[in-house]
């Protein structure tokens, strides 16, 4: 079970999924970067969320940031030719040995029902601190009663956890720029290793959560790694093979990146791109050189 | 090197900041003592507010707003980086690439005074970016206090040059923290990784927020967090930091580092039962728990104490308690369990890397934390619970459980170090 003494698993890559402003699948995001749109901005017209999450109590409750990864993350799965909780049954494996490798920003906290509560809270040309007192009984009628809950980072996971009965190992990173590429990282050893069969990378960003006032570009990324021997006996579509380059003797730099405000999405996404590219070469792909293309020094 | 080349995690120092005191001396003599570091609020006029007490780390010197988890962290790195013996490289040097940091850091809390005043900037915006391009000032805040950012100036506070992992899982984030730690220098990935996480939400939005969920406690404040105790209510919101410096075993050895303790074992699960609630059954605790114990290729009769998450809500608790019976069966009555939080409240992101501070004391001092506050037997609480302070008790293997909103969970093992 623990890596310990046990020979390294191969990890094989068996769905891709994006979603972006260019529309859904990998190619439409290609296809939009290459037509220069990226700089500007930009969000997903037409999303329907509920084409991917049927749960309309579920949808209820969910950020948009949320149904946009997983949105990402149904369309790897349905790639991966996983496309319900059942059909991972079927093919094996157990809802205890597959997890997610997420990758958010942080989510505003500034929503209109706070806001109304605070304005009403400190009338207009009255300075100084409000009464908490007031403040209190307004935000208790006024905020959304799971506000708390639809504002943390790794309800992400929570989500898609629920959509595909997935118990296994769970990691959020919350690194900027370096987040997204940290899901692929963390995800290949969690299976190299031996702690999971199937590991659901996923990352989104949508203008409704961000932090900032640059210019935001509303995309979605998810990627399904899985033990080769996993992908192998259900008869998975194998985009590629990733490993880590082994040199004799020398220890692995793979997660060295900056950790800077970028978005985790984007990164995810570079990878994602930069994955399918080196797999067309052939041969597998090694971890450090997709690292090292999305941001990450290799 | 081969994938499958695992180096041994040891700890040799580590640093606290909570509600029990500044420091590994203070939070061991509260812990020996039994001290509560539960209080009335006052951070903020609770009057007419509907909770009245907390876990505050009383430190003047100590920022409110949005920089106090940073500054908490700063205080617990300074003390975890001076036990290790660890020196800062010299600056000619730069950074070292062998040292990572693996950290969490609590949602940063909002501004509602510097809001409140500009209330006439951002009244007619509907949306955050419309309203952050108003308000540079909160904006400027908020981006201070961004998990990265803050991860940034860690790692040059401690010479770190290596991977820096920010990562975020609501309560069990602490817990996630140092095993994904223990992950980096398993794989080789570093040398040294300074882990932990930090969080202050005593703040007004913060409790008004799980006031909302129905998770706090009502109580007066000498008795308000009662873990596992049948008339149990809820949680009491702590803050503070801790941090721990893992170490690849043979590089603490070549430097004559002293262990502390191995870091034996880590685990992490999802529930995928619901948003708000944990599963009745503890289904997700467990797998976590069995996790942990496989990494550490312990079996569950190993552990001598359990620092159990324990919040003192009626499903977390019944919960828990349903997953240690599931893996400890008969053997459930011989293990020692506590919850802390009794004492410390809810540190949240902060209090699984503060409780795991706390059970390396415990190991360290061969002292079993209380469960204060512990009257009535809840028959779905059927555990060996330490109910008084300063008993003693020879350890030698410890788990601390962290589980989080969103159905996450994740459990650590330490083992005392062999002299």
């Amino acid at each position: 079970m623990s890596g310990g003494g046990q020979p390294a698993r191969r990890v094989a890559v068996t769905g891709l999924g994006a979603l972006s402003p260019g529309g859904g699948g990998v190619a439409a995001y290609r296809g939009w970067l290459a037509a220069g749109h990226g700089a500007a901005g930009g969000t997903i017209v037409g999303f329907e969320p509920g084409r991917y999450i049927r749960s309309a109590k579920l949808l209820r409750s969910m950020h948009r940031t949320f149904q946009l990864v997983a949105a990402a993350a149904v369309e790897a799965m349905r790639a991966a030719g996983l496309p319900t909780a059942e059909s991972l049954v079927a093919a094996g494996i157990a809802p205890e040995r597959a997890g997610i490798a997420a990758a958010l920003a942080d989510l505003s906290p500034l929503t209109p029902d706070l806001l109304q509560a605070l304005a009403q809270a400190a009338p207009e040309g009255e300075a100084g601190t409000p009464g908490w007192a007031r403040f209190a009984e307004l935000a208790l009628h006024q905020l959304h009663p799971f506000r708390r809950l639809t504002l943390l980072a790794n309800m992400a996971a929570a989500h898609t956890s629920l959509l595909y009965g997935l118990q296994g190992p769970s990691f959020t990173f919350t690194t900027g720029a370096a987040a997204g590429t940290q899901t692929i990282a963390e995800a290949y050893w969690t299976i190299a290793h031996g702690r999971a069969e199937l590991m659901l990378c996923q990352a989104a960003e949508s203008p409704d959560q961000a932090c900032t006032a640059e210019p935001v570009v509303e995309i979605a990324g998810a990627v399904v790694l899985e033990s080769w021997e996993s992908a192998a006996q259900r008869k998975a579509p194998i985009l590629t093979e990733l490993r880590a380059e082994a040199v004799a003797g020398a220890r692995p730099q793979f997660s060295l990146a900056e950790p800077g405000a970028g978005s985790p999405a984007a990164s995810l996404l570079a990878a994602l791109l930069r994955l399918e590219e080196l797999a067309a070469a052939g041969g597998g792909v090694a971890l450090g050189e997709l690292l090292g293309a999305s941001g990450a020094a290799a | 090197m081969s994938a499958a080349r695992t180096y041994g995690c040891v700890i040799t120092g580590a640093g606290v900041v909570s509600p029990l005191g500044r420091g590994l001396e203070a939070t061991r003599a509260a812990l020996r003592e039994g001290r509560s570091g539960i209080a009335p609020i006052r951070a903020f006029d609770t009057q007419g507010f509907p909770v009245n007490c907390a876990g505050e780390v009383a430190d003047r010197e100590l920022p409110p707003g949005a920089g106090r988890p940073e500054a908490m962290a700063e205080q617990a790195l300074a003390e975890a980086l001076a036990q290790a013996g660890l020196e800062l490289p010299r600056p000619e040097a730069g950074l070292d690439p062998r040292r990572a940091v693996s950290f969490a850091v609590g949602k940063p809390t909002l501004d509602l005074e510097t809001l409140a005043r500009t209330r006439g900037q951002w009244a007619a915006a509907c949306a955050p970016r419309q309203l952050l391009q108003r308000l540079p000032a909160v904006e400027r805040q908020r981006a201070e206090a961004d998990p990265s950012a803050v991860l940034r100036r860690l790692a040059r506070r401690s010479g770190a040059g290596g991977p820096l992992y920010a990562s975020y899982t609501a309560c069990a984030s602490g817990n996630d923290a140092i095993g994904l730690g223990k992950r980096l220098i398993e794989r080789g990935e570093a040398e040294v990784v300074i882990a932990g996480a930090t969080d202050a939400q005593v703040h007004p939005l913060s409790l008004l927020e799980f006031e909302l969920l129905s998770a706090l406690s009502h109580e007066p404040w000498e008795r308000a967090c009662r873990p596992f105790d049948r008339e149990r209510t809820g949680f009491v919101v702590g803050e503070g930091a801790a941090v721990v410096i893992l170490e690849e075993a043979g590089h603490a050895r070549r430097r004559q580092a002293r262990a502390l303790a191995q870091l034996a074992g880590y685990g992490s699960s999802l529930d995928c039962y619901g948003l708000t609630k944990c599963h009745p059954q503890g289904r997700g605790a467990a797998l976590a728990i069995r996790a942990a114990l496989a990494d550490a290729e312990l079996e569950p009769e190993a552990i001598d104490y359990l620092n159990a998450h324990g919040t003192g809500t009626v499903l977390n608790d019944q919960a828990e308690a349903a997953a240690i019976h599931q893996v400890w069966g008969a053997a459930t009555a011989r293990l020692p369990v506590s919850s802390t939080k009794a004492m410390t409240g809810h540190l949240l992101t902060a209090a699984s890397a503060v409780e795991a501070v706390i059970t390396l004391l415990a190991l360290a001092e061969g002292m079993l934390p209380p469960n204060l506050n512990y009257q009535h037997r809840d028959p779905d609480c059927d555990l060996h619970l330490v109910t008084r302070a300063g008993q003693r008790a020879p350890l030698r293997t410890a788990m601390s459980n962290g589980f989080g909103f969103g159905g996450q969970n994740s459990s650590l093992i330490l083992q005392a170090a062999i002299a």
